[in-house]
C-alpha cells in the first residue's frame, strides 16, 4: 500500500491548481496559486509537493514557501500576504463602474460588414438620444463612487450627434467643479465629421479620439466599405487633423480582424507603424451585431485567430527590439495580470465580472445597459439584459434581476471549467458574451471561444516568459509599464 | 570631508547639562530666538564669538545669553562668571546654527544637531527587541528614556527650515509614547522637515498603533523598515529573533493601513544575497505598497565585526544577484537604490541606482580613492571600513570608465 498522506513533514498545502503545459522543458507544469502566484515545476516535484515528500531548505522549498504554496504551521502564517496579494488583485472592486458610454446616436454612414452594433440610415429619427435621457445618464454616472472616470461617446458615428456630444460634455465639466473626479473624454469615430468647431472644442477640455484602422487602404477599404469607398484616406486624414490640432497621442487607433485581416499580420502591423501608433488591438471579432449575422462570410475558428495572434505577436516582439515602440494591448493587460499583484482591471479580464460593476452603456433609447456587448445583444433581438430606465437610481440599477443573473454567473473562481484552470487568477468571467454565443451566461467552456482565446493566449504568454531570450523579455517588460526598449536596460529576474 | 560630531573643548561655568543652540552675533540681531524652530528663551542661546570680537565689544558679555562659544585656541579670561566655551580640538566642528549638548566634568561637546546637514538624528534609545547579526550599535539594555525628552527640546532648537531629518535607535518604537509625541511635535514645530524614521517594525503588529499614526497624520513622514528574506527562517536568523518576520509583515500591513508610506531596506551580506532576487520578487509581490526599496552595503562595525565569517562576501561575488533584483523592481516599476556600495564594485549598469547615502559625519575615501576621478558621485565608505573588509575590486575609476557613469546616469 503506498502511503498518500503523512503528518509527519513540517508543511501544509496551500490552495493551488497546476496546469501541464506540454512543452519541451523540464519544467513544463505550471503551478498557480490562488492569489496569482505561479512557478514551473517538473513532474516529480510536483509529485513530491503534493506527497509532502520535500526537503525543508532547498531552493525550491524556499519557493514554494514565498510563494504561498504551502506553509510552516507554527512558525509563520502566510494570510495576511495572501489577503493583501487578493486585495491587490481584485482591488478594482472598491470603486463603481469607472467608464461610462453614451451611445448618443446609433446613426452611420458606414456599411461594415463585421459592425457589432448595427445601424441607422444617416437622415433616420429616433435613434439618437434625447436631452432628457442624456442630463439623467450624466446624473447616473456621478452616482458612481469611482474617482476616475471615462466618458465615452459610442455610435453609430457619434459626431453626427455632436450637439449632444457638447452638451453632456458640458454638464460634466460643470458638475465636476463641485464633485472634483478625475474625468477623461473620448469619442469613438471614423472621424469623418470632424470639423474645427469641433476639434477646438475637443482641445479645450482635452478629449481623445479613438478610430477603427483595419490595417492597410485595400483591407480597410474592404473591411469598412462606404459608398466613395475612400474609407482608408479620409481615416488618414482624420488622424492627421486630430493630431496636427491636439497633439500626437490624441488620437488611437482599434483593430478590427475579419477572416480577410487572418492573412496579414504584418501588413497590419506596418501599417500602425507607419501612422506612428504606438500601440495595437488585434482583438477577434466579436458575436455581436451584424458580424453575428454575416458570420459566414467574415467570421473564423478561434484557432486560425491564435495562429495569427502568434505569428503576428513574433513580428512586434522583432520590430520592438529594433526600437520601435508598438505594444499589443491586450498582451499587455495579461502582462499585467501575470507579472504583478495587481489586475489591469479590463472589463473581460475582471472576476467578478466587469459588465456593470465597471462600465455602463447609456442607450440612445434611454435604457441603462451593463456593457457594450450586452446594448449590441438587444440589436440583435435581445432585450432581456437592460438594466432599466436611465431615469432609475444607479443603486435600483446596480440591484436589477439582470445584474444579479450576470453576477451569479460572473465569479470565474466559481464556474465550471474555470474553478479549476491554472489561469484563473489571471482571466476574468464574461456572461455577456456566453450568453450571446450560448444562450447561457454560464456557459459550457469546452464550447467557449472566450475561454479558447484566453487559454490560447495565456498559453503562450507564459510560454514566452519561460522560454524566450532576455531581448524579449526586454520588450514584454517595456509593455508592462509602458517604458521605452531601451528603458529597461535588463531583464532581471524573472519571477 | 568628514566632519565629526563632537570634539573636546575647555568648558568654564559650566553647573548642569545643557542644550544649546549656537548662534552668531548677526543672527542674534537680526532674529533673537526666532532662529529657533521652537519655544526657546535667550538663556538656550550659545553666541558664537571669536575673541577679537568681544575684547572690541566687552558689552556683548553683558548680553542674557546663555553663554559664549569662542571658536579658537584662547588663552585669556572673559572676566565675568558666565559660561564659556573655548579652544576646541576641531574647530570646524561646531558653527553658528547647530544645537550642542554639554555635561559638566566632561569636555566633549556632542553636536546633536548640524545646520544645513541631511544626516540629522533623534537618538531615541539604545535598547533593541532584535539583536541583527549585523548591528552596527549594538543594543544595551539600559532604561535610556531620557533621550525622549532630550530630543523633544533638541526640536524646539533646531532651525525651521527644510531638511530631512532621521529618528532612530535601537528601536525607536520601543518607547512607543515617547515616540508619538517626538511624531506630533515634529509636525507641529518642524512642518517643513520629512522625517524617515528607522524601525524594524515589529511592534507595529499591535494595530493600535493605526489609529496613532493616523491621528498624528504627519505629511512628511516615512519608515525605513527592513526584511532580510522571503521566509521566515531565514530573516529571523538575520535578526536572531523568532518570530520577528511574522512580526514585521504584520507591522508592515498595519502602517499601509495606517497610510504611512514604508521603505524598505536590506542590508547586503553573506546571508541575504543568495536569494536577493527572490525577495525582490517577494517584497513586489506582498507589499504592494512599498514607494521604495533600498538595498544596502553592509557597516563593517558593532556586531558584524564580530560575525565576520558569517557575513562577509566580497560585494565582486553578488553583482549578479543584486542586478537580478536591481531590474526585477526597476521594470516593474518599484522605485529601487543601491546604498553604501562604492562605484567601482557595482557594474556599470547598476550605476544609475547608487546613490551616495553614507551620512556625512562618518564617510570618508580609502587612500584607493584618491586617484579616481568619481569621488563626487560615489558613495565612498564607512569610516569604520578596514582591510579585512574591503572588496579586491576596490580601484580608481579613469575618466573613460566615469565618462560612461555620466551617460548611465542619465
Amino acid at each position: 500500500m503506498t502511503l498518500i498522506a503523512s503528518d509527519t513533514s513540517s508543511y501544509r498545502l496551500l490552495p493551488f491548481r497546476f496546469m501541464r503545459m506540454q512543452a519541451e522543458s523540464d519544467r513544463d507544469v505550471l503551478i498557480t496559486s490562488e492569489t496569482g502566484e505561479y512557478l514551473w515545476v517538473s513532474d516529480p516535484q510536483l509529485q513530491d509537493l503534493g506527497f509532502k515528500r520535500l526537503q525543508s531548505g532547498s531552493a525550491f522549498y524556499r519557493d514554494l514557501l514565498a510563494r504561498h504554496f504551502i506553509y510552516e504551521p507554527g512558525r509563520h502564517d502566510p494570510l495576511p500576504q495572501m489577503a493583501a496579494q487578493y486585495r491587490s488583485r481584485k482591488d478594482f472592486l472598491f470603486q463603481g463602474p469607472a467608464l461610462h458610454l453614451f451611445v448618443v446616436t446609433l446613426r452611420c454612414n458606414h456599411t461594415c460588414q463585421y459592425c457589432q452594433v448595427s445601424r441607422a440610415p444617416l437622415g433616420g429619427s429616433g435613434h439618437d438620444l434625447s436631452e432628457a435621457d442624456a442630463r439623467a445618464a450624466v446624473e447616473r454616472m456621478f452616482e458612481s463612487n469611482s474617482r476616475v472616470l471615462t466618458v465615452e461617446f459610442q455610435g453609430g458615428e457619434p459626431l453626427l450627434a455632436f450637439e449632444r456630444v457638447r452638451q453632456i460634455v458640458e454638464w460634466v465639466v460643470e458638475r465636476n467643479v463641485l464633485e472634483q473626479r478625475d474625468i477623461q473624454f473620448v469619442i469613438t469615430t471614423t472621424l469623418y465629421h470632424l470639423t474645427d468647431d469641433i476639434l477646438d472644442f475637443a482641445k479645450l477640455h482635452r478629449i481623445q479620439f479613438s478610430t477603427s484602422l483595419d490595417g492597410p487602404a485595400s483591407l480597410h477599404n474592404a473591411n469598412r466599405p462606404t459608398p466613395t469607398r475612400n474609407s482608408f484616406e479620409r481615416t488618414l486624414e482624420g488622424i492627421r487633423r486630430v493630431r496636427e490640432h491636439l497633439g500626437h497621442d490624441a488620437v488611437s487607433a482599434l483593430t478590427t480582424l475579419t477572416a480577410r485581416s487572418l492573412e496579414q499580420p504584418r501588413a497590419i502591423i506596418d501599417e500602425y507603424v507607419k501612422q506612428g501608433f504606438s500601440s495595437i488591438s488585434l482583438r477577434p471579432l466579436s458575436p455581436y451585431g451584424f458580424a453575428s449575422r454575416s458570420a459566414q462570410r467574415l467570421d473564423y475558428p478561434i484557432e486560425r485567430y491564435l495562429a495569427f495572434y502568434k505569428e503576428a505577436l513574433a513580428y512586434l516582439l522583432e520590430l520592438n527590439q529594433q526600437g520601435v515602440y508598438l505594444s499589443e494591448s491586450y498582451a499587455s493587460l495579461l502582462l499585467k495580470n501575470i507579472l504583478t499583484p495587481f489586475s489591469s482591471g479590463y472589463l473581460d479580464l475582471r472576476s467578478p465580472t466587469g459588465a456593470g460593476t465597471a462600465a455602463l452603456v447609456y442607450n440612445y433609447d434611454g435604457y441603462v445597459y451593463p456593457s457594450d456587448e450586452a446594448r449590441m445583444l438587444l440589436e440583435m433581438g435581445e432585450e432581456g439584459l437592460r438594466l432599466g430606465s436611465v431615469h432609475q437610481p444607479l443603486s435600483e440599477l446596480l440591484r436589477s434581476p439582470v445584474m444579479e443573473a450576470l453576477l451569479s454567473s460572473g465569479v470565474a473562481e466559481t464556474l465550471p471549467g474555470c474553478s479549476d484552470c491554472a489561469f484563473v487568477a489571471f482571466c476574468g468571467a464574461d456572461p455577456v458574451e456566453h450568453f450571446a454565443r450560448q444562450g447561457d451566461p454560464v456557459g459550457h467552456r469546452s464550447f467557449s471561444s472566450f475561454c479558447k482565446k484566453n487559454m490560447g493566449l495565456l498559453k503562450h504568454l507564459f510560454g514566452l516568459l519561460r522560454d524566450t531570450d532576455d531581448d524579449v523579455q526586454r520588450v514584454l517588460l517595456s509593455w508592462l509599464n509602458r517604458r521605452s526598449y531601451a528603458d529597461v536596460g535588463l531583464a532581471g529576474y524573472r519571477g | 570631508m568628514m566632519l565629526r560630531k563632537d570634539t573636546h573643548v575647555e568648558i568654564q561655568h559650566l553647573t548642569e547639562p545643557r542644550l544649546l543652540k549656537v548662534i552668531s552675533l548677526e543672527e542674534l540681531i537680526e532674529q533673537g530666538t526666532a532662529v529657533c524652530a521652537g519655544d526657546v528663551g535667550f538663556d538656550d542661546l550659545l553666541l558664537w564669538s571669536p575673541a577679537v570680537e568681544l575684547q572690541r565689544n566687552p558689552q556683548l558679555l553683558s548680553l542674557p545669553v546663555a553663554g559664549f562659544l569662542i571658536p579658537e585656541q584662547w588663552d585669556g579670561h572673559a572676566g565675568v562668571d558666565r559660561l564659556l566655551i573655548h579652544s576646541p580640538k576641531d574647530p570646524d566642528v561646531v558653527r553658528p546654527g547647530d544645537v550642542i549638548a554639554l555635561t559638566p566634568g566632561n569636555s566633549l561637546v556632542r553636536v546633536l544637531y548640524r545646520r544645513g546637514s541631511d544626516s540629522n538624528l533623534l537618538f531615541m534609545t539604545d535598547r533593541c527587541n532584535s539583536l541583527c547579526l549585523m548591528c552596527s550599535q549594538p543594543p544595551k539594555d539600559i532604561d535610556d528614556r531620557w533621550h525622549i525628552e532630550e530630543n523633544l527640546r533638541l526640536i524646539d532648537l533646531m532651525d525651521p527650515g527644510e531638511e530631512n531629518l532621521g529618528i532612530s535607535g535601537g528601536e525607536p518604537t520601543l518607547y512607543r509614547d515617547g515616540l508619538l509625541e517626538i511624531l506630533a511635535k515634529c509636525k507641529a514645530v518642524l512642518a517643513l522637515k520629512s522625517i524617515h524614521v528607522l524601525s524594524n517594525g515589529r511592534l507595529f503588529k499591535d494595530p493600535d498603533w493605526i489609529e496613532s499614526l493616523t491621528s498624528i497624520d504627519h505629511p512628511q513622514l516615512s519608515w525605513g523598515i527592513p526584511l532580510y528574506a522571503d521566509n521566515a527562517s531565514d530573516h529571523d536568523h538575520v535578526v536572531q529573533a523568532p518570530g520577528a518576520f511574522s512580526e514585521t509583515l504584520q507591522g508592515l500591513y498595519n502602517l499601509a493601513r495606517a497610510n504611512q508610506i514604508v521603505e524598505i531596506r536590506v542590508v547586503l551580506s553573506q546571508l541575504t544575497t543568495p536569494r536577493l532576487p527572490e525577495l525582490a520578487h517577494y517584497i513586489f509581490r506582498n507589499l504592494p505598497f512599498v514607494r521604495h526599496v533600498a538595498l544596502m552595503g553592509i557597516e563593517s562595525t558593532g556586531l558584524a565585526r564580530k560575525h565576520y565569517e558569517a557575513l562577509w562576501i566580497d560585494p565582486m561575488d553578488y553583482q549578479d544577484s543584486l542586478t537580478q533584483a536591481v531590474y526585477f523592481l526597476h521594470n516593474r516599476g518599484l522605485p529601487v537604490s543601491l546604498y553604501n556600495l562604492p562605484l567601482c564594485l557595482v557594474p556599470e549598469h547598476l550605476w544609475r541606482f547608487t546613490r551616495q547615502s553614507i551620512s556625512d559625519w562618518k564617510n570618508l575615501f580609502i587612500d584607493a580613492c584618491q586617484q579616481c576621478v568619481a569621488n563626487k558621485q560615489c558613495s565612498g565608505f564607512f569610516k569604520s571600513h578596514s582591510a579585512r573588509w574591503q572588496s579586491r575590486g576596490v580601484q580608481p575609476l579613469s575618466t573613460e570608465a566615469f565618462s560612461a557613469y555620466a551617460r548611465s546616469a542619465q
